[in-house]
């Protein structure tokens, strides 16, 4: 394993580009202000276990947010809810002016486009090699061919991967596995990225190279969700804003210094 | 057209990854096909021998002696309104004792007094439009005032008639049970196809796949299955009606076999359509419940 300490300078030099695409690419939702909001948001799943009581958050657009707590805070079910996996037991749920309640089935793939997901064990397909990982995420939303075959390899050397694109997953270390996802997450050119302990199965040197990544995708706009209880790394990049569930409430919401 | 050539690419590569499920689903639909098949080839059949013998099928109807021209004419105005009647012939009694002349061959002096004292009746000799009415319309013809009597073969109308109703009813039985069998059997498939791609399926829908998006793969998956087993079944339908079939038939002589070639456009259209529905519907029962995420 070896790290990529040149990943940020060459992101840099290309940020200019990254916001020329996404401009041309954005998917405009319902236009208007891009924030998410609960709105007295209540979870209890059908077992009865009671997993949010009344969740008010307003999340602003190129916002980065901690969201931590012990396991079974409520952590996973608020990234559920925001994903339209589960539907909330009472309140509302608003991402870009669009309720999540009021949602037509046949809609959810839009609101999903306009996300990016990581998850703490990556979810890349095994069969398919890094470049196919990543194309895919692109083909699944009926892009043409011509354009995923100029898009997926920016991505790629976007997150140090250029070099990467034929290995398959098991060939790679956590944290480049990590990288995949994120760039399968950039792909769409989402409006916010949710990422689910990212950091969670990968040693702690190539955590804070997934940090820098992420830290780097937010400086250029993109509203960044992360659910963590890795409390070092909290510590470490503070200068975001912290949310602390506990029970199913918000117990603290301290707000970020910089940006 | 890059989604469609995706669809196909993936869809086949179903079949692939599976084959052997998809060799056993195949076998199995085609079996389907080919015994629903040759069912109703059989049944066509005997549908085709029961018209032939309709095409010559008569009834000889006798009418009481002493009836004058009049009286005659009035009977077969009657019989004529039957409407199971398709064609009736006169026959005087002057021309049923040529008849029997000629029959009789060199022995006609047997009946050579019979010139001045003709004991054979006047008759109709009618001809059926249906073989199934056969004893309805003999009754029928039977009432008519100055009517003596009627020949009948009713046994055999009766048999044929039998026969070709049980064939139907068991054809529709048969491709009843066969279709629900062969659908089970192909959305089994399919749901294992999907079982294997669970985890690309719930990739695909966190990265924002549409349900059709998702489901054509399966569709093309079915369809494939659907072409492929009606193609078998074809072919081994020719190898049976021409090899096994037609040859019974002919052993048994009374059976002019229908040739394949009349019916083969049909046969393959019937097949491909059917193993097509068979496979999509399949795929479709299949694939609903992994969509609900």
């Amino acid at each position: 394993m070896h790290g990529h300490p040149n990943i940020l300078q060459q992101n840099r030099g290309k940020r200019n580009i990254l916001i020329l695409i996404s401009i041309g690419n954005g998917i405009n939702f319902k236009g208007g202000v891009k924030l998410i909001k609960f709105i007295d948001t209540i979870k209890i799943y059908d077992n009865g276990t009671r997993a949010l009581k009344s969740i008010n958050l307003k999340i602003d657009d190129g916002e980065f947010v901690f969201i931590r707590g012990a396991s079974g805070a409520g952590k996973s079910t608020l990234i559920k809810l925001l994903m339209h996996e589960e539907m909330p037991t009472a309140g509302e749920i608003n991402i870009n002016g669009y309720s999540i309640t009021k949602m037509k089935r046949r809609d959810v793939p839009f609101l999903r486009r306009t996300m990016g997901v990581v998850f703490q064990d990556f979810r890349l397909i095994h069969n398919m090699t890094v470049y196919e990982n990543v194309a895919f995420a692109m083909r699944v939303t009926g892009a043409v061919s011509q354009e995923i075959r100029r898009r997926v390899p920016y991505v790629l050397s976007l997150v140090g991967l250029a070099k990467k694109a034929r290995s398959f997953p098991h060939e790679l270390s956590g944290g480049e596995q990590q990288r995949v996802s994120l760039a399968r997450a950039l792909i769409n050119n989402p409006f916010f990225i949710i990422a689910d302990e990212p950091t969670g199965n990968i040693d702690p040197e190539m955590s804070i190279e997934i940090m820098e990544l992420l830290d780097e995708i937010n400086s250029r706009g993109t509203t960044i969700i992360m659910v963590t209880h890795d409390a070092t790394l909290v510590e470490r990049y503070s200068y975001h804003r912290i949310i602390t569930i506990e029970g199913g409430l918000i117990s603290e919401d301290i707000p970020g210094s910089s940006i | 057209m890059n989604k469609i050539s995706y669809f196909l690419k993936e869809g086949f590569k179903n079949i692939w990854v599976n084959w052997v499920m998809s060799l056993v689903t195949i076998s199995v639909l085609s079996l389907c096909l080919l015994l629903l098949g040759t069912s109703l080839i059989v049944s066509f059949n005997v549908k085709n021998l029961i018209s032939q013998v309709e095409g010559t099928n008569q009834i000889a109807v006798f009418l009481n002696a002493g009836l004058d021209q009049k009286a005659i004419d009035a009977v077969g105005e009657k019989i004529k309104s039957i409407s199971n009647v398709n064609k009736i012939v006169f026959i005087s009694s002057k021309e049923a004792l040529e008849i029997q002349k000629k029959q009789l061959g060199e022995y006609k002096d047997l009946v050579s007094g019979l010139e001045n004292d003709n004991y054979l009746p006047n008759a109709y000799q009618v001809s059926l439009k249906s073989m199934a009415k056969y004893s309805d319309t003999v009754k029928q013809l039977g009432s008519i005032e100055g009517v003596k009597k009627t020949t009948q073969n009713i046994d055999i109308a009766n048999k044929l008639t039998q026969i070709s109703n049980v064939i139907g009813v068991v054809g529709i039985w048969l491709f009843a049970i066969l279709a629900v069998v062969s659908l089970f059997i192909v959305s089994n498939t399919i749901k294992s196809a999907v079982y294997v791609r669970k985890r690309e399926i719930n990739i695909m829908k966190f990265v924002g796949a549409t349900d059709g998006f998702i489901r054509w793969p399966f569709v093309v998956e079915g369809l494939f299955i659907g072409i492929i087993s009606s193609i078998v079944a074809v072919g081994a339908e020719y190898y049976i009606y021409i090899g096994l079939i037609s040859k019974a038939f002919n052993v048994l002589k009374i059976i002019n076999p229908i040739p394949i070639t009349s019916f083969s456009g049909y046969m393959i259209a019937g097949f491909l359509i059917s193993g097509i529905l068979v496979g999509i519907c399949g795929s479709l029962i299949s694939i609903r419940k992994y969509l609900r995420v």
